[in-house]
């Protein structure tokens, strides 16, 4: 064998061999962490060595994630890795886009059939056991129907639009009125209606929606009230953590504040036994996932008391969409019940009793709307 | 375990390799096979009882034949073998299947208690019939420790997908086996350009042909692109595993005979069978297809052995009907090779052989990736028009420009040119090829780490 290439034989093994103990020395050193921030996730911990687990591979796939999740610089690999899918010219990962003028935008699955249908009937069954009541769904498009130019050409996306086509022709003969908000949507020109790192739509987006619900269900239909603040600059959304692309961009946060003492209102959080005078817990603006900061995130069920002084009630059934909405409600109703129903547990119909609901508000975003199977068992259950 | 995993990378590999290399001769063999039986037990303990029997049984059926003078003795050990490794390989990989097509057939309903297939079985009892046979033919001698014939058979780097390792092969190095720095290289050097392979090429190529497939409707364009990316998973997924298996056996003082050479430079489909998980169509021949009478036969005959060999070989894949279908379209394949086409062939420019044997080979891959026989029928129509979304569409134009470096490189690599350079660089720049395959483990780290899509084609079998 030629001298160059044992040297270079010699050096791969040596090389391999130190590196391999570097990093197992960093694995076995570095304390584990419980949370990723840059992958908004909990991370595996040392999985519990037991016979029961052994024997049924339980430990061992929990342990390789244990090594996965604790690698020594794993952020960085994490980053590393999207970086060289992008060198590769990737523009989807873990089914997000990278679309332009910064835009992560994240694809939808149409449902299967038995999927789409067991929906259906559920929210049909739940309209006409209230004739009565009127009722809303705000179906939100996401930026992937409303923001299609910006997808990469010939991005082969989910067909949003057709779900919500579907969605609204086949609701079309019970009292739960569609509310198509593309069309406004469409329209609206000024500030962005989604955020560019994150799945949410903007604070302006939601008073877009709110002012098109006004028209529908005869709301105050202005938000003179309320004060467009940025609370952040520093915004770094789920979508750059789903996808890895994009990890350095940050983006604006507004809300829409109450104005001095002009919207009052009693938020209790009835699980967590906790009760504010505000919608906002802006301490989660020093936290990762900023869009928290409306009503400090996701919780089975809020009760809200306002200063209206009349006698509408409003359930509103919902996803995160939901969060940055519901203030602009406190102007129209006396009391707001918040029911999140993929925590909440209780029984909706005697909620409802109890409450005196008078009106219900369904807002989900087309994406969670058509992948959920937690709405249709709160609204069938009997 | 899995080669592609940073538990198996960072923390086993490293520590069995030291032990080997620390461990006094008398303990390298025990110390092996426990290494290989703990590798086994990762992630499904119950199976190694079944491994450890077929060892044992082999042990002493070896035992028996090898001792044995009485030709009609010999014989009968030799059936019983066979039937009891057969018969074992059958239950637990064929027996839901025949249920199924029982039933399916004669509208039955025989209960199914298939029982969830024990990985690597198609490898070791392979393996096991190997030596079985060679001692009945006096080819080896029966393998007196008990411990030397189990690390033969559960040696971790090619228990569970290969390649097939003949006794006779090995046999010598189960006892003496050296290694120094310099072959650690070597096998280092293989585990690295195998793990690129796997991770960097073949599982971004399969999420292509994930997304392909999961689209409802495609265009003729759009699936003869998901085929080649298939094409080349299928490649770089199963040779980048032997290229790994060959490079750990290599680290521990075996030497394994290749299981590729280059198949997508095949002129003619026997070529390519030539070049193909070259340890499994070598089995076949020695232990099937020469025994049945191989080419020295009548014609007619030639052609029987040639399609029962290649509906084995089919079955062999997996127990579902599209494996049989794809051997005997191989069979096929070849007796036309053979009697039809072969000497219009000859007279073909080399690239002409190339680009016919490939886009054969590519439906191949079709057939045998999908067992579910609707999504077969509808991929292979839309390949020649037959239900497409047109001839082209944006989505082909999507799916290429988001992955025209990776298939650019993937096809690069299909030859030996890469593989020339890297070799010439690391004899006359060893630092710039020390980088190199730095930059590459670097690269499959982050991949590991990231960890989001990592599937062995080749565990079904």
């Amino acid at each position: 064998m030629k001298k160059k290439r044992l040297l270079f034989l010699r050096g791969l093994a040596v090389l391999a061999l130190a590196a391999v103990l570097l990093l197992d020395a960093g694995f076995v050193l570095l304390p584990d962490r419980a949370f990723s921030p840059v992958e908004n996730r909990n991370l595996q911990q040392r999985p519990a060595v037991t016979l029961r687990g052994i024997t049924s591979g339980r430990f061992e796939s929990r342990f390789e994630s244990y090594v996965n999740d604790q690698f020594p610089l794993r952020d960085r690999w994490v980053a590393l890795k999207a970086a060289l899918d992008r060198l590769m010219g990737r523009t989807e990962s873990n089914g997000v886009f990278l679309a332009r003028h910064g835009y992560l935008i994240q694809d939808f699955s149409m449902p299967a059939e038995s999927e789409y249908a067991a929906n259906l009937a559920a929210l049909r069954t739940f309209s006409e056991r209230h004739p009565e009541l009127p009722q809303y769904l705000l179906a939100v498009p996401t930026a992937l129907s409303v923001c299609a130019g910006e997808l990469p050409a010939f991005a082969p996306a989910g067909d949003e639009d057709g779900y919500l086509d579907r969605l609204q022709r086949d609701l079309a003969s019970v009292p739960l009125q569609f509310v198509d908000l593309r069309p406004d949507f469409a329209e609206a020109g000024k500030g962005p209606l989604y955020y560019r790192t994150d799945h949410h739509w903007t604070s302006d987006a939601a008073r877009i929606a709110y002012l098109r619900l006004s028209e529908v269900a005869g709301l105050a239909g202005e938000t003179g009230r309320f004060e467009r603040r940025l609370l952040s600059n520093r915004f770094c959304g789920t979508l750059t953590a789903m996808s890895g692309f994009r990890t350095g961009e940050r983006d604006d946060l507004y809300a829409y504040l109450p104005r001095e003492g002009e919207v009052r209102c009693v938020v209790q959080y009835v699980d967590e036994g906790r009760k504010s005078s505000s919608f906002y817990q802006l301490e989660y603006l020093d936290q990762r996932d900023q869009y928290a900061v409306f009503f400090g995130g996701n919780h089975p069920e809020i009760r809200i008391e306002t200063a209206v002084d009349n006698e509408r009630t409003l359930l509103v059934l919902k996803d995160s969409y939901a969060n940055c909405f519901v203030p602009f409600l406190a102007q129209d109703y006396r009391r707001i019940v918040v029911v999140d129903p993929r925590y909440f547990t209780g029984d909706l119909e005697q909620l409802m009793e109890t409450e005196r609901i008078s009106e219900v508000l369904f807002l989900y975003n087309a994406a969670t709307l058509a992948a959920d199977t937690l709405l249709r068992q709160d609204l069938v259950r009997q | 375990m899995v080669f592609s995993s940073l538990n198996f990378l960072f923390l086993f590999l490293p520590l069995v390799m030291l032990l080997q290399w620390a461990a006094p001769e008398p303990l390298k063999n025990p110390l092996l096979l426990a290494a290989s039986l703990f590798f086994y037990a990762w992630g499904e303990p119950v199976y190694i009882v079944l491994m450890l029997i077929s060892v044992a049984y082999n042990y002493l059926a070896g035992r028996q034949i090898g001792g044995r003078r009485d030709p009609h003795r010999r014989r009968a050990a030799l059936i019983g073998a066979l039937a009891v490794n057969l018969g074992m390989l059958g239950f637990f990989k064929y027996y839901g299947f025949l249920v199924d097509t029982l039933n399916g057939l004669f509208g039955l309903h025989l209960a199914n208690h298939a029982l969830p297939l024990p990985i690597g079985i198609s490898f070791y009892t392979f393996q096991a019939l190997s030596y079985v046979i060679d001692v009945y033919r006096g080819k080896a001698k029966p393998q007196a420790s008990l411990v030397s014939f189990a690390v033969y058979i559960t040696m971790f780097p090619q228990l569970v997908a290969g390649p097939i390792v003949k006794y006779t092969d090995i046999e010598r190095q189960l006892t003496d086996r050296r290694t120094s720095l310099a072959q650690c290289g070597v096998g280092l050097e293989r585990v690295v350009l195998g793990l690129a392979k796997k991770v960097l090429l073949a599982n971004n190529l399969g999420m292509l042909y994930d997304a392909v497939c999961a689209a409802g409707s495609r265009s003729v364009l759009t699936a003869w692109l998901g085929a080649a990316a298939y094409t080349l998973q299928i490649y770089f997924d199963f040779s980048g595993y032997s290229d790994m298996a060959i490079g750990m056996g290599r680290m521990l003082g075996f030497s394994f005979d290749e299981n590729f050479d280059h198949p997508y430079l095949a002129r003619s489909v026997t070529e390519f069978w030539r070049r193909w998980h070259i340890s499994l169509s070598s089995w076949f021949r020695d232990y099937v297809y020469i025994p049945l009478g191989g080419n020295r036969v009548r014609p007619a005959r030639h052609i029987l052995n040639l399609l029962v060999v290649w509906m084995l070989t089919g079955l062999w894949h997996g127990a579902s009907w599209n494996f049989v279908l794809w051997g005997l379209y191989y069979g096929a394949l070849l007796v036309l090779e053979k009697y039809v086409t072969g000497a219009l062939l000859k007279r073909l420019p080399g690239w002409a052989g190339r680009a016919c044997t490939l886009i054969l080979v590519a439906v191949g891959w079709v057939i045998f990736s999908n067992t579910d026989f609707h999504a077969m029928r509808a991929y292979l129509g839309t390949l020649f028009g037959v239900g497409s979304a047109g001839f082209a569409d944006g989505a082909f134009l999507y799916y290429l420009r988001n992955n025209l470096l990776l298939l650019a490189a993937s096809v690069a690599c299909c030859g030996p040119v890469l593989r020339t350079w890297q070799l010439r660089l690391a004899g006359r720049r060893p630092a710039v090829a020390l980088c190199l395959c730095a930059a590459l483990l670097l690269a499959c780290t982050a991949y590991l780490v990231h960890g989001s899509y990592n599937p062995f084609l080749y565990f079904r079998f």
